[in-house]
């Protein structure tokens, strides 16, 4: 008696349930996304013998790679993410076609563009959850790395010996003054040619770019295997920095 | 430290409120459109200014920068203040947009808008100068100039014919800092961010309303590109803030048809070209925005001809400025280059079969770019998505059609250079340019997709 009682309760409850919906395809959007995600994970769950919640968490923890000129994709059990999220949109589509159907004759159309415009969006909101996760877990990385030094440990962290070293340059010898670097480095392909950059820059106001015309007044030898060599007679060394590196400069009134 | 950097960016600021102020007499601008907008106008005046001196051969300092500026903006404050009395907005605006209540969508967005914010301003002043383009060129660029405090040795610049907007900003920041100082160098692009987040919010919320304006910015930052760039000091911010600004401003002047509008677009356009030499393409492309817009507006010929020069004349005259002073100090003093040899400043066009051989490719790479990289999130899916749904009767048709239009052509000039130019290079054999390209319109995409998913939830 109580179950029948109770199922006629439940019944009621879906048909009333259903004459709300037909009012509100905003809502019928959100399950249809709902059911869809569901769906597709539990899939991606089966097909890839994962547990189900793993695969949820995996979602939440995905990296951001690369950076400036290309983020990678984050994957999701060795997916890219991107396809997951298509994935679950074009079967949104589809589901959105039969639930405007069973709705109404009348005006397909009209409910098929709002369940599905609903689902893409609720498809979007999780799609830059996920995202947000990777972007806080950079910012936690970062943190960790950059929280409580100063601009000058900073700058070390990130350029290391090529901060150390043109600071180095910049301390003995202050001032513009037009140099030639010397090195093994390949500048004309990465990374020799970022590192090429990186170092005219922090170098600068010594001056490795030919920013200026003028005579040379001193040679940068930088990662240079055995630097004293490559010292020409009318120059002297002013600072070495480890076996590779050394800073010289032409001795004064030597013309040539 | 501090009260020199508030400094260095409130004098532009400030300069740039009350000019747009004055130019608009718009009293009912809100606060926060009125300081992003005068945020661009003051700066890209204060980098004309700075280019000026440099041209005639006057130190930089920040007295001979910033004096002139300051007295500039007391005469005009006092303007404003004499106006102010007796103006009257030239036209009314458009009907007030419809409030909304304030819901859960709207808070978890906000706080969704507070963390791109912070994460950005933190990482721009937490992680020193490390990109490539700032390293090599406007960083460079800026730190020289602030070390000799001149133009005269323009033509040894790192790529000397490159605009010069942003290494400006930087120096004048470095010039207030007394020092080269390779965090705080950097706020050039989280602040035109910023500007942009406020002009993008403000102009949906014109079209749509405030849920709808924050769902567009949601789009927009949904793009990891787009924000990461923004922390790193790259000249891309710039150049999408001034860009989608000067399209903003011209739909405005449309809505309102107050003329200083379209002044103050032009100036933003020619700014644009001082940004990034790509700027020359955009600023074409909003003239013939323009042109389409006039054509439906009952004008005689005589006063179209009059909107569009007020709008194109200061745009041209920037630009020119700019470009005659790069062909004597540089562009005279390069040797020639052959036909088939690499060079960044000119376009070599070939149209041969190998070219065209390269229109597939160059598809293809575009398209993985859009939908199987990190960049965008799934933002150009949920942009395809928005045309299946879209009601066309529902959406403010003058702006979508001028905000679709302008993506089309720039979408094609891009097409056109990345593959019947030598830039081919950048799309197939290295990946450095079309992401960066496609951040500079992002933002009109958002706005597209946003009205168009409006136009379903909007049915009359």
């Amino acid at each position: 008696m109580i179950i029948f009682y109770m199922s006629e309760i439940a019944i009621s409850g879906i048909k009333t349930m259903i004459n709300e919906f037909k009012n509100k395809p905003h809502w019928i959007g959100v399950v249809c996304f709902c059911i869809t995600f569901l769906v597709v994970l539990g899939f991606f769950s089966w097909f890839f013998f994962t547990p189900f919640f793993l695969v949820f968490r995996e979602l939440y923890s995905v990296g951001l790679k690369g950076g400036l000129d290309n983020f990678l994709p984050g994957t999701l059990i060795a997916i890219n993410i991107n396809h997951f999220f298509y994935i679950i949109i074009i079967l949104c589509a589809w589901f959105s076609v039969l639930l405007s159907r069973m709705l109404s004759k009348d005006s397909n159309v009209k409910n098929f563009k709002k369940i599905f415009a609903v689902a893409a969006l609720a498809c979007f909101v999780v799609s830059l959850s996920s995202q947000t996760s990777a972007l806080f877990n950079l910012w936690l990385r970062r943190r960790a790395i950059y929280d409580g030094l100063t601009l000058e440990q900073r700058l070390h962290k990130l350029h290391t010996i090529f901060y150390e070293y043109a600071q180095e340059c910049k301390r003995v010898l202050p001032g513009y003054h037009k140099a030639t670097l010397i090195t093994d480095m390949n500048m004309d392909e990465d990374p020799g040619m970022y590192y090429n950059r990186v170092l005219s820059y922090l170098l600068f106001p010594i001056d490795i770019i030919n920013f200026r015309q003028g005579p040379q007044e001193c040679l940068v030898i930088f990662d240079k295997e055995n630097p004293r060599a490559f010292v020409p007679p009318h120059y002297r060394i002013i600072f070495y920095y480890g076996d590779k590196c050394l800073l010289a400069v032409k001795v004064k009134g030597d013309q040539s | 430290m501090i009260g020199s950097l508030l400094y260095s960016q409130g004098l532009p600021l400030a300069l740039g409120y009350v000019l747009l102020l004055l130019m608009t007499r718009d009293r009912r601008l809100p606060l926060t459109l009125g300081l992003a907008l005068g945020y661009g106008l003051g700066n890209g005046i204060l980098c004309q200014w700075m280019f000026a001196l440099g041209i005639l051969g006057i130190p930089y300092s920040v007295r001979s920068i910033g004096f002139p500026l300051g007295i500039v903006l007391l005469v005009l404050s006092f303007t404003l203040y004499y106006f102010r009395k007796t103006a009257r907005p030239l036209v009314n605006d458009d009907v007030a947009p419809p409030t909304q209540a304030f819901n859960l969508f709207h808070v978890g967005g906000l706080v969704f808008l507070l963390w791109i914010l912070f994460f950005v301003w933190w990482n721009a002043l937490h992680v020193p100068v490390a990109a490539w383009d700032v390293l090599s060129t406007h960083g460079m660029t800026g730190k020289i100039l602030f070390l000799e405090a001149s133009l005269e040795h323009r033509r040894h610049f790192p790529h000397p014919s490159y605009p010069l907007h942003v290494p400006f900003l930087m120096s004048w920041i470095a010039f207030n800092l007394g020092q080269w100082h390779e965090q705080f160098v950097k706020i050039v692009s989280p602040s035109a961010f910023m500007a942009w987040l406020f002009v993008q919010y403000h102009f949906m919320k014109r079209l749509t309303n405030a849920g709808w304006a924050l769902l567009s910015l949601l789009f927009l930052y949904s793009s990891i590109a787009f924000v990461y760039i923004a922390t790193t000091g790259y000249r891309e911010m710039s150049l999408a803030f001034y860009s989608c600004t000067t399209l903003v401003l011209i739909l405005f002047w449309h809505r309102n048809r107050n003329d200083g509008w379209l002044y103050l677009a032009g100036l933003y356009a020619g700014f644009l070209s001082f940004v990034k030499t790509e700027g020359v393409g955009y600023t074409f492309t909003y003239s013939l925005i323009l042109v389409f817009l006039l054509r439906n507006i009952p004008l005689s010929f005589k006063e179209k001809c009059v909107r569009f020069f007020k709008f194109f004349m200061p745009a041209v005259l920037i630009t020119s400025v700019y470009l005659v002073h790069t062909y004597f100090t540089v562009f005279r003093f390069l040797p020639k280059a052959g036909g088939k040899s690499f060079r960044l400043t000119a376009l070599h066009f070939e149209f041969g079969p190998e070219a065209f051989a390269r229109v597939v490719p160059v598809l293809d790479r575009i398209s993985e770019n859009l939908f199987l990289m990190g960049n965008w999130n799934i933002v150009w899916l949920i942009f395809f998505v928005s045309f299946i749904v879209r009601n066309k009767q529902n959406r403010p048709r003058i702006e979508f059609s001028a905000m679709a239009w302008s993506v089309a052509i720039i979408f094609f000039i891009y097409f056109i250079g990345f593959t019947f130019t030598q830039h081919h290079f950048f799309i197939l054999k290295q990946e450095v340019a079309l992401t960066r390209s496609i951040i500079q319109y992002l933002p009109l995409i958002v706005m597209l997709g946003t009205l168009n998913f409006y136009s379903v939830f909007n049915q009359k």
